[in-house]
């Protein structure tokens, strides 16, 4: 953790609201993208971001400078999306926010031109469509794994600690997740991936 | 020799390059020997290597700002109701979790056993005593319960499309759940109350995503009442995540000219970027005439959001172009 972070985060933790702003403006990118990742749609992504930077508010003190801020973060976020996925799992038959709905239409948007678009789908076409689509047929900690590992880059010691379980579950989980989005895919193309 | 199985287990962490020397070494032996692995492992090495390794979205800085922006004024809410409320002066007094718990617990056992007693399920739900509950004035006895109207709340709306009904969870000095179909008059006054009166975020939401629901299975449940609640919505509710649900209620919305006044009047004046962006979205998707089109692009074409003049700007060009076919077609 660099010097600058440091300091604004005791500067937070002394209740300083623009130096929160500041973190927020660091870190908020790969929040976003991290719930989104792990959710699927926009409008939840964009309640989780929210969640997480207030409960991050409400929850300073406890942070420990043992690891990174952005660990810590990432904490945040993971449990909120994971906590969310189970929720709507559970109450699908009333939910109505139509995932493949959203995303189609923001997909659609984000490809019919060049034109500078609020979000940006970056991995594109048919492939893009395909894994987001596949990504939700996995398990909430799976495809949370998933999105960590493959989009994220992140270790496999990091996620362990993201989510508080051991590095052999983290490298299980990560097993059942490929086989499953592999399974997806073949079904989809019937042919040897 | 461990079996082919254990090591088909560490393939994507092979892959991901997450191996210690120990295993790597074990692997690597294991692949010189075993072709069905081998193959296996390069199978699974070009299936994870065509998925692109980056996040699957990019949010652009504007819509980055507007939600700093909406956490920055709930922090800042938050600091005024805990520096103002009675809260702040009394949290020396809190108790601890444990006691927190066992309180709650006792209550839950308390409530259970009142709620049994005098729980109403059944007789509420026709139209008479149903508008009893909401007029009455009184207490009132059904049943043989008590129900005290002035203190009725929804604690949750939502709608069950495996019945197709609208089920209404709300509280007298009971709980009462009532379910009719779409229809019914008493589900729309509920409806109506919980989007523009409840104070609790999640009820005004579930209540916004049941109407998002009777507008796709049956639009003409909306009439011009629910319209002017929509437009009111639009400039009062507080949450923009709500806001944008009122929109997409609107876009599903047989096209009439009310609904086009309310998208013109968000376009034209609404300051939240999203809101404006997703009116220009359903009005260029859904206005079928070219000279109302025409005059909202070229207003559009004047907007401080980028993507609103940039798509106003090419749809102008393309309504132009379209324009002088015809023109020579007629020639």
């Amino acid at each position: 953790m660099e010097n600058f972070e440091i300091q604004l985060v005791q500067s937070a933790q002394n209740g300083n609201r623009s130096a929160f702003e500041k973190l927020v403006a660091l870190h908020d990118k790969r929040v976003y993208q991290l719930a989104f990742g792990v959710i699927g749609n926009i409008h939840d992504a964009q309640d989780i971001y929210q969640e997480t930077f207030l409960k991050a508010w409400a929850r300073l003190n406890t942070f420990s400078y043992e690891g990174a801020f952005a660990a810590w973060l990432n904490r945040i976020v993971i449990n909120l999306s994971i906590n969310r996925l189970r929720q709507k799992k559970r109450r699908k038959w009333l939910d109505f926010s139509d995932e493949k709905q959203d995303f189609e239409a923001w997909s659609s948007w984000a490809h019919a031109d060049s034109s500078p678009d609020p979000e940006r789908l970056v991995i594109s076409g048919e492939i893009g469509r395909q894994i987001q689509d596949v990504l939700t047929t996995l398990p909430a900690k799976q495809r949370a794994i998933f999105v960590m590992k493959h989009f994220h880059e992140m270790k496999i010691i990091e996620i362990a600690a993201t989510l508080e379980c051991a590095e052999g579950t983290v490298k299980n989980q990560l097993f059942r997740a490929t086989q499953k989005l592999r399974g997806h895919f073949k079904k989809l193309y019937n042919e040897q991936l | 020799m461990k079996p082919c199985k254990f090591y088909q287990k560490i393939f994507p962490s092979a892959i991901y390059d997450e191996l210690d020397d120990v295993e790597s070494g074990e692997l690597k032996a294991h692949l010189q020997i075993c072709t069905s692995c081998r193959e296996e492992y390069s199978r699974l090495q070009s299936f994870l290597g065509e998925i692109p390794a980056r996040p699957i979205i990019e949010p652009e800085e504007e819509s980055l700002q507007l939600l700093r922006n909406l956490v920055s004024s709930k922090i800042k809410q938050k600091k005024t109701q805990t520096a103002t409320g009675p809260g702040a002066f009394f949290t020396f007094l809190m108790p601890r979790p444990v006691f927190q718990f066992g309180f709650a617990a006792v209550l839950l056992i308390l409530g259970f056993f009142i709620g049994k007693s005098s729980r109403v399920e059944q007789g509420l739900a026709n139209g008479a005593s149903f508008q009893m509950l909401i007029a009455a004035q009184d207490n009132f006895r059904t049943e043989n319960v008590s129900v005290q109207p002035f203190i009725l709340g929804i604690n949750k709306i939502e709608f069950d499309p495996g019945t197709g009904k609208i089920v209404v969870n709300y509280n007298t000095i009971n709980d009462v759940q009532m379910r009719a179909s779409v229809d019914d008059q008493n589900i729309h006054s509920l409806l109506q109350q919980a989007v523009l009166e409840n104070e609790d975020y999640s009820v005004r939401l579930q209540a916004l995503k049941t109407a998002r629901a009777i507008a796709h299975e049956t639009p003409a449940a909306f009439d011009e009442t629910y319209l002017q609640i929509f437009r009111q919505l639009l400039s009062s509710e507080s949450d923009l995540g709500l806001r944008l649900q009122v929109l997409k209620i609107l876009q599903a919305l047989p096209w009439n000219d009310s609904l086009k006044s309310i998208l013109r009047q968000v376009l034209q004046q609404n300051s939240e970027d999203a809101l404006r962006i997703a009116a220009f979205r359903t009005i260029t998707e859904r206005e079928q005439t070219p000279d109302e089109l025409n005059e909202v692009l070229v207003t559009a074409k004047y907007d401080t959001s980028e993507f609103i003049k940039h798509r106003a700007e090419k749809l102008l060009n393309e309504l132009k172009d379209k324009e002088t076919t015809l023109l020579r077609r007629e020639e």
